[in-house]
């Protein structure tokens, strides 16, 4: 019952979030209905780009939602993924036989900085929020250092060195994909499909054990799990830590499956950890949704590029389109919690 | 508590259906004039019929081919921007004046697009270059050399315009247009000489031309190598000794730095400002503009775009690298069905390099005075105005003189510039021009 209706309110809101889209392009000048439409479809021309995306987003999203369940913010996905990107980078530089030692390194990091964060607000009860994104801006001015300083190319200076080939997460090559070559003639990355393992094993660990058991117990009632004997401060640091390596385990997919290799601007990776804020609150703090809501991200990143071409719509505006987009969705998840107070009807907890 | 949710749920599709409706009629109401009623299909398919028609009229007024790609159907041009994107008042900006005049006088089609990210480029350009639909894919600015290495072996049939970089290998499809900067430099040393040379008769005092430089690295030397020549080619003919003071901040980003080596500079002596350093010469402008406020007689000269705008009492004149004309000149290569791949370098004499002149300052600042970046209170015929004044007073005609016989000389073919390939060569080229000894930095023959 609660799940249909859920899934019919998120189908509501992207239809007002698409109507919202559709007013500012037509306040820009452009045509809205082509535009929501290659929006929406732009996935058969720039296939990588939806997936590469929506596999990034599903992780920083669930590394903000993991720890927001048992009440904390962690605003630090941005920095996390930084550390994770860079960190893979150079392992896979030193140790350049496969990818699995960058992964590892890449979650590590995270990891230690999602520990730090929630060290200090378990046992000094300095709050989150500010020291996670102090720690985004400290990784963004060291990764900036390793990248213009350490990693450079000297081939093209504004690049750092490439993963080397044995480094890298394989693709699979267009011709293994039989029917499907022709819509995908670059072949598919394989770092979707390890996201979503990730997404559902995160799923599997909620409900399906006694850790995630203890960990709900905490996010549902914190006192009451402290009287039952529940560690609680145990529980919200590991999951700010898992959360942590999360996003570091986005930035080391992305770079040992994607791009390969990180620009001085870090273009590349800016973003991510805040898109995966979006993706949790549009997929209402669920694994399963977050899957669903990074796919509809990755999409509109990728129609926020066609879009320029096919509707002859400016970058920025097609940044101010999906940026509505997003907002109008994450904003209506709110709903859930405040329409039933409006409506008189009786909060379900 | 069934019936309650059933009045949430209908609550919340009542508004959606409104919200869409609102917007439904509203955008039919933009599209065709609120005409029909009928129904949004008829709305919507009543542009794409009057597209195709519309452009067989334009074929028709055109007449001939020149307009026209190898399938009889216009030619149809994709600008990819760098990261960076429109606005910069600069590289992107320009590239878009050369693609809109294109657009207009050349009856192409031209469409944008700004990737995102440096992440996507390669998907960007792949996408495009697969799809087949674009007669010339055009690439602004250096960013795009490691993609289109990588994808254009991939699309033998797709042709490539990288502008201002050049590929390591010669590819058949990647036409690359860079530019001989040394000739535009050396241009404007000449003027920073004459300036500096007034500046001193002016004030009593020793004043020295100088540079804000970027990066050590091959492009900049070009900038240096020419720079040189002109401040020395002015000595020479004037019988002067005007020193030049280069100096490399290390960074094309970091104004605070261009502030503070310029700062330096102005205690050395040094009255006039060459900017090559992108982002880190702003903060010589500012330099020289505070320095100005105090009193102190001093000008910065602008790179790559017109950019007297920014301040208009002490930007006197910029050097120009035309990339409009760049980005033209490729859309009418293959227009003309003259596209070849290689290495296509553009100098004074193919409009590709000048200094600038009172239509590229208004150009400049009206974009500038869209994006409300103007100084306080000045209008783009203010900008105008006060830097034709400024140069009026401070450029002597002797400098005008010079500039135009070294310009006539470059362009006939008198004086072709070398271009270092190491450091060694170019520290020696510096070094002998320093000395006076011009003919170093000209090729023989």
């Amino acid at each position: 019952m609660a799940a249909s209706r859920e899934l019919l309110l998120t189908l509501a809101s992207i239809l007002v979030g698409l109507a919202a889209g559709a007013l500012v392009l037509a306040a820009g000048g452009a045509d809205p209905l082509k535009g929501i439409y290659v929006l929406l479809t732009s996935f058969t021309y720039y296939p990588e780009i939806l997936l590469v995306g929506a596999s990034i987003t599903m992780l920083t999203g669930l590394a903000f939602a993991i720890p927001l369940r048992v009440g904390f913010f962690n605003i630090g996905g941005e920095g996390q993924l930084y550390a994770g990107a860079i960190v893979s980078l150079m392992v896979s530089l030193v140790a350049p036989y496969t990818p699995f030692p960058g992964l590892l390194a890449g979650f590590t990091a995270g990891a230690i900085l999602g520990f730090i964060a929630g060290f200090l607000r378990v046992r000094l009860g300095v709050n989150e929020v500010l020291s996670t994104i102090m720690l985004n801006w400290a990784i963004y001015w060291t990764s900036t250092y390793l990248v213009i300083d350490v990693l450079a190319d000297p081939i093209y200076p504004h690049l750092t060195r490439q993963v080397p080939e044995a480094a890298r997460i394989p693709w699979i090559p267009s011709s293994l994909l039989g029917p499907l070559s022709e819509v995908l003639p670059g072949g598919v990355p394989i770092i979707p499909f390890i996201s979503i393992a990730v997404a559902l094993a995160a799923w599997a660990a909620m409900y399906l054990t006694v850790p995630g058991l203890r960990y709900r117990f905490v996010g549902a009632n914190e006192y009451a799990a402290l009287s039952r004997g529940v560690n609680v401060d145990y529980v919200k640091l590991a999951s700010m830590t898992v959360a942590g390596g999360l996003s570091g385990l986005a930035g080391a997919l992305l770079i040992l499956g994607y791009s390969y290799r990180v620009d001085t601007g870090l273009s590349g990776l800016a973003g991510y950890g805040f898109e995966g804020i979006g993706a949790a609150l549009i997929g209402r703090n669920h694994p399963l949704g977050i899957i669903a809501a990074s796919v509809f991200l990755g999409e509109l990143a990728a129609g926020s590029e066609r879009i320029q071409v096919e509707a002859n719509v400016p970058a920025e505006l097609a940044e101010v389109v999906s940026g509505a987009i997003i907002f109008v969705l994450a904003a209506l998840s709110g709903l859930k919690y405040v329409a039933p107070r409006l409506l008189g009807v009786k909060s379900e907890g | 508590m069934g019936l309650q949710q059933n009045r949430l749920l209908l609550a919340v599709a009542l508004v959606v259906v409104i919200v869409v409706a609102l917007a439904a009629v509203y955008m039919m109401g933009r599209g065709e004039g609120g005409e029909e009623v009928g129904g949004a299909e008829e709305a919507r398919e009543a542009p794409q019929e009057a597209t195709p028609t519309a452009t067989i009229e334009e074929r028709e007024e055109k007449e001939g081919a020149e307009a026209e790609g190898p399938g009889g159907e216009k030619v149809k041009v994709l600008v990819l921007f760098d990261v960076g994107g429109r606005g910069d008042l600069s590289f992107n900006d320009m590239a878009a004046l050369g693609a809109d005049r294109a657009a207009e006088e050349l009856g192409v089609e031209v469409v944008y697009q700004t990737p995102k990210s440096l992440d996507v480029m390669v998907s960007v350009l792949d996408a495009a270059s697969r799809s087949g639909d674009y007669d010339l894919i055009v690439l602004v600015g250096f960013l795009w050399l490691e993609p289109v290495e990588k994808v254009a072996p991939k699309y033998p049939q797709q042709k490539y315009a990288l502008i201002d970089a050049a590929t390591s290998k010669v590819y058949d499809n990647v036409a690359c247009y860079v530019f001989r900067e040394q000739e535009v430099a050396s241009l404007v040393g000449i003027i920073a000489a004459d300036i500096a040379k007034n500046i001193a008769e002016k004030t009593g005092e020793e004043a020295k031309a100088g540079a804000v430089a970027g990066m050590n690295i091959p492009p900049l030397w070009k900038f240096h190598i020419g720079y040189l020549y002109g401040v020395q080619y002015y000595n020479r003919v004037m019988g002067t000794n005007i020193d030049m003071v280069w100096v490399y901040t290390g960074r094309f980003d970091d104004p605070t730095l261009g502030k503070t080596y310029t700062e330096q500079m102005l205690q050395e002596g040094v009255r006039v400002f060459y900017g090559v350093a992108g982002l880190t010469h702003v903060g010589m402008f500012n330099a020289v503009k505070e320095a100005a406020s105090r009193g102190v007689l001093a000008f910065s000269i602008g790179q790559d775009a017109s950019q007297e705008w920014y301040d208009p009492y002490t930007i006197i004149i910029s050097g120009l690298k035309r990339v409009d004309v760049a980005v033209y000149t490729a859309i009418k290569d293959v227009v003309e069905g003259k596209f070849s791949g290689g290495i296509i370098s553009l100098g004074l004499k193919e409009g590709g390099l000048g200094l600038s002149d009172e239509e590229m300052i208004r150009y400049f600042a009206e974009i500038a005075a869209e994006q409300g970046r103007l100084p306080q209170g000045m209008t783009p015929d203010d900008v105008v105005r006060v830097v034709l004044e400024k140069r009026k007073e401070w450029i002597s005609d002797d400098a005008w003189r010079l500039v135009k016989e070294l310009e006539e000389r470059i362009i006939k073919g008198e004086i072709t510039f070398v271009t270092p390939m190491s450091q060694d060569e170019y520290q020696k080229i510096v070094e002998e021009l320093e000395r006076g000894n011009l003919e170093v930095a000209v090729k023989k023959g």
